[in-house]
């Protein structure tokens, strides 16, 4: 009884922290532009398979493919601002969020599709990271598990102290806060843009690459988890990167139990209802400063 | 004088845009036409995408090399042959547009292929509405027998080359009572949990098992039901292990349903003769479950060397337990075209269904009232494969076996390391 | 709302397009009969997603679910209770609108893009979940088949049944965006909170059109079902939304013909390039990066894009 629950705990926190990864990049691109990214689910998308070649190619190390698979996609995110999210911004000027987010339903349809002509149809998976699985006091854990636990609560506390500590982080900071006080500041608001977003871009990657060992991945699965990441940001409100960990270490550890319980559309229905009330109560979730 | 302008260049654009789509389309149209003469053009159907894209893509190669072998040869009654491929994405919609498309626009002669029932069961009323034979070479529920048997002239078009669900659950079972009988093992208990996936094959294949089981002396001690493609069993595995079962029957169809669950059953500790259903056909199974697989039972369908000699050179990375099902489709519906003296549809129903036709697997006989390709020692007959480091083999019945059945069921399997 | 729209349906010059698809059944190509159904049905689709979006700025996110909720109310109602295809359809139509006047009371509260975009993408994934999960009544995933029919015979009465629908929509769209209503609807969308000084119940007002809006997605999912035979869950997907929102913006969502004219021509791009279905999505997701870019007003902005151009140069 007991082995069940912790492992059904240990699933969830694993889920919560990919969850939470994806979430958390939706949310600092939501926070710092304002911006509703659609293509997160994409980007997430590419990031898995980057990681996936990665470790059938060139090597079997887990943490070089998602290096790899961060990098790339960071720096794809930068070119897809500044040629495209920097333009809609320059036309439409102050009321550019509805047509950014269109485009970034544009960018969407076209990246899934591209994937789906490269890679072809079917689905990929990664047998595993570590090969290892722990046995302590009777209790079976997967390592792949602990280890994706480990690393998602690396990454937020990196990107806490790059945010907090670091000049380019207050820089990001203060253009989320206020964009016409920073630029009047001197800083240079479409660099801190493109860099936002491709680190936004990034997160989703990341946690797209540690997907690999447990689920398989294919050119829609971006789409299919993209609720997870909106959800993530409802609740653990807009901007607050602590919330994204939180909210997604909820939703993970929900979604582990609730389908075991009751089974996993039912359960999904239920959690669906629950982000519409906090929705329509609590918009800000809750860490967020602004409105969703 | 301002809006007189706006309006002719309104209309003028588009006025162009749509005559550039008119004639592009009429054009293509014609030109399409145009080849129709010499050749004899067949629709192949088949999921090019989703869960079973691997299965889909190696079913494709399978009607490619056929195509090319029987074009060789100078083709089917002196015409060359002309395949048409269409993705039905295993959507019942998309395989409805798809047929009706490849009938009225691309005025195929026949339509082969197929994999997944679902898909193909709402397609039945569109087939009826035409005069075109369907010959679906993969889906295997037994509602397609029943609607034909109840309907014969409304689905006289529709038939079916794999064996169904009813005989693919009762074969693996007759397995399993006969292992037990002849004293070569002797399960911990007699509990058996059953995962369907939530298609038409995989409630057919469980339901069989479900009923069948029980009069070997088995108990069902849990009946799941999952998502097509799901991919996540570790819910579904903890409440199963409660019962802690010896035997575990699933029947999923995507690969990486299939390689999932394997994994997570050994993940999470359950000692259990696994099934795991038509996900285990192709070879990515193996290669990505690795040790995962090890013991694990399917049906293989024995194919002659020589012919997979041939697929390899042909498409190296193919599968010949997947491809063939395309490769006898083509075989099937020439013999009855050759037979039938001609292309005519009424004609070569009847050769279809008056003649035997000999393909790689067998002999196919279609049965009169559902369609249905029979199973038997003289027509077609699979055999029980097991999974061990890294291979497959057959271990069942004895003509087709290549090893001994192995299955430590004292020890906990440990993965490799 | 602009005036030349007024002339354009004064003009006389519609009535080709409108006798063209009179007599186009004569011609017997049941496969263009098939996709004008298709451009029927989806432009239809497009312009009632185009109402609140148009006027309140409202993107409707969860809007195929309407469209697959009628669809399986009536056919469920026709299969189970053998009930006649029209009153089947009648009834898919009323209930998607009972539903829809609870969606509208909920959305109506909301204020902002954002929140109107995640609340209705939610809710219309809560209703696709339903659906696929009730799977007793609706089979799930496997989809519903032997659906009865409308017409016993071949394509043409479903095409004059659909163009009939299509003309009936493209009016109540008309005369909506022309009428009092819609005129205050434009008015809350602008500056609701004006709006609400001048004494006008904007609940009410975004009610009646977010309800409008989706009943007509319902009545569209109710004909499709009987005509097509078979209906799976894949009809409320989001995905379907975003083909809709793409015809809606690519044909321009500041006028009434943009809709139909962005989905008559995407879908004819797509069907005639067939051989390269593949970058369908591709197409779709490129018209729309080149809309929002270039042309915010869509291909029906063009003629003023170019005049504009032709100015400026002068």
């Amino acid at each position: 009884m007991f082995e069940q629950i912790f492992s059904l705990f240990l699933y969830g926190i694993a889920l919560g922290g990919i969850y939470a990864l994806f979430g958390a990049g939706l949310s600092l691109i939501y926070g710092v532009q304002d911006l509703a990214n659609f293509a997160q689910g994409s980007f997430l998308m590419l990031g898995a398979y980057i990681a996936y070649f990665t470790i059938n190619l060139l090597t079997h190390e887990p943490l070089t493919a998602i290096l790899i698979s961060f990098l790339l996609i960071f720096a794809l995110g930068i070119i897809i601002d500044i040629l495209l999210l920097d333009r809609i911004r320059k036309t439409s000027g102050e009321r550019w969020l509805v047509p950014g987010f269109i485009v970034t339903t544009g960018i969407m349809l076209i990246f899934d599709q591209l994937a789906f002509l490269g890679f072809g149809g079917q689905y990929r998976n990664v047998r595993e990271f570590y090969p290892m699985i722990l046995s302590i006091g009777g209790i079976r854990i997967t390592f792949d598990r602990i280890f994706i636990l480990i690393f998602t609560l690396c990454v937020f506390i990196a990107l806490e102290v790059f945010i907090y500590k670091t000049k380019l982080g207050r820089a990001i900071r203060a253009v989320a806060l206020n964009r016409d006080a920073a630029n009047l500041m001197g800083i240079n608001v479409s660099r801190i843009y493109a860099i936002t977003f491709g680190l936004g871009v990034g997160l989703a990657a990341i946690a797209g690459s540690l997907i690999l060992p447990i689920f398989s991945i294919y050119h829609k699965i971006g789409d299919e988890t993209l609720t997870s990441a909106f959800s993530v940001v409802i609740l653990g409100g807009c901007g607050s990167m602590v919330g994204a960990l939180i909210g997604g270490l909820i939703l993970g550890l929900l979604e582990a139990f609730t389908t075991y319980y009751i089974g996993s559309g039912l359960a999904k229905i239920f959690f669906f209802l629950l982000i519409i009330i906090v929705l329509m109560i609590r918009p800000t979730g809750m860490f967020g400063r602004r409105p969703a | 004088m301002f809006k007189k302008g706006l309006s002719k260049v309104y209309i003028a654009v588009i006025a162009i845009v749509v005559i550039v789509a008119a004639v592009g389309s009429v054009a293509y149209y014609i030109w399409f036409q145009k080849s129709k003469v010499e050749i004899v053009r067949i629709g192949v159907v088949a999921p090019l995408s989703g869960p079973v894209a691997a299965q889909g893509r190696y079913l494709k190669q399978g009607f490619e090399l056929a195509a090319e072998d029987l074009n060789a040869k100078g083709g089917i009654l002196g015409r060359k042959i002309e395949l048409v491929f269409g993705d039905d994405q295993t959507k019942p919609d998309v395989a409805i547009s798809l047929i009706e498309r490849l009938i009225t626009v691309d005025k195929v002669d026949f339509i082969c292929g197929g994999t997944s029932s679902s898909t193909y069961l709402p397609t039945m009323d569109v087939i009826a509405k035409y005069n075109v034979i369907v010959l679906l070479s993969i889906p295997a529920s037994s509602s397609f027998d029943v609607r034909i048997k109840e309907n014969p002239e409304k689905y006289k078009n529709i038939f079916l080359q794999d064996l169904n669900d009813t005989v693919w659950g009762s074969f693996e079972i007759l397995w399993l009572s006969n292992t037990i009988k002849e004293g070569k093992w002797h399960p911990r208990n007699m509990k058996v949990a059953l995962i369907a996936e939530d298609t038409d094959w995989g409630r057919g294949v469980c339901d069989t098992w479900n009923e069948m089981i029980r009069k070997h002396g088995f108990e069902v001690v849990a009946y799941e039901v999952v998502d097509y493609g799901q991919v996540d069993f570790y819910s579904v595995l903890t409440k199963i292990k409660q019962y802690d079962p010896a035997i575990i029957k699933a029947e999923l169809t995507g690969v990486a349903s299939g390689v999932a669950l394997v994994k997570q059953v050994k993940e999470l500790g359950i000692n259990a003769l696994l099934f795991p259903g038509y996900s285990a056909e192709v070879h990515e199974f193996e290669e990505l479950a690795g040790a995962y697989a090890d013991y694990a039972i399917y049906y293989g369908y024995p194919v002659p060397k020589k012919w997979v000699d041939q697929l390899l050179k042909r498409f190296p990375d193919s599968d010949p337990t997947a491809a063939f099902w395309g490769y006898d489709s083509l075989i099937i519906l020439a013999d009855a075209i050759e037979k039938a003296g001609s292309f005519d549809t009424d004609k070569v129903r009847e050769a279809l269904l008056k003649h035997p036709h000999k393909g790689l697997w067998g002999t196919y006989v279609f049965d009169p009232q559902t369609h249905r390709a029979i199973w038997g020692e003289e027509y077609v007959t699979p055999g029980a494969v097991e999974f061990y480091q890294g291979k497959r083999y057959f271990i069942w019945p004895e003509r087709l076996k290549e090893g001994e059945w192995t299955y430590p069921y004292h020890d906990f399997i440990q993965p490799p390391s | 709302m602009n005036s030349l729209e007024n002339k354009v349906f004064k003009q006389y010059w519609l009535i080709i397009p409108t006798l063209i698809l009179l007599l186009l059944p004569l011609s017997g190509q049941s496969y263009i009969l098939n996709l004008l159904i298709t451009c029927f049905i989806y432009s239809v689709l497009a312009s009632f997603f185009n109402l609140p979006f148009r006027t309140l700025g409202y993107c409707n996110f969860g809007y195929a679910s309407f469209y697959g909720v009628g669809a399986y109310f009536s056919a469920l109602v026709a299969i189970n209770y053998k009930v006649p295809v029209a009153i089947a359809i009648v009834g898919g139509f009323l209930f998607t609108t009972l539903i829809g006047i609870g969606y509208g009371m909920l959305l109506s509260r909301l204020r902002g893009f954002h929140y109107v975009a995640m609340t209705s993408w939610f809710f219309g994934e809560i209703i696709r979940l339903i659906i696929i999960r009730a799977v007793d009544i609706t089979r799930g995933m496997k989809g519903l088949y032997g659906i009865p029919f409308i017409f016993s015979s071949d394509i043409t009465p479903y095409y004059y049944l659909g163009l009939m629908l299509f003309i009936v929509s493209i009016v109540t769209c008309f005369k909506f965006l022309n009428s009092r209503i819609g005129i205050i609807c434009f008015a809350t969308g602008n500056d609701e909170a004006l709006a609400q000084s001048l004494g006008i119940n904007t609940f009410k007002y975004k009610m009646l059109v977010i309800t409008l809006s989706t009943s007509f997605a319902g009545l569209m999912g109710s004909f499709y079902a009987h005509f097509r035979g078979t209906i799976t869950p894949d009809m409320l997907d989001w995905a379907v939304t975003l083909n809709v929102l793409v015809f809606d913006i690519v044909g321009g969502m500041n006028s009434i013909l943009g809709p139909i004219i962005g989905t008559f021509l995407l879908i004819s791009l797509i069907e005639t390039f067939r051989f390269v279905l593949e970058f369908s999505p591709i197409v779709l997701g490129a018209a729309l990066l080149v809309v929002m870019l270039l042309f915010p007003d869509g291909i029906v902005g063009i003629p003023k894009y170019i005049s504009k151009f032709r100015k400026a140069s002068r």
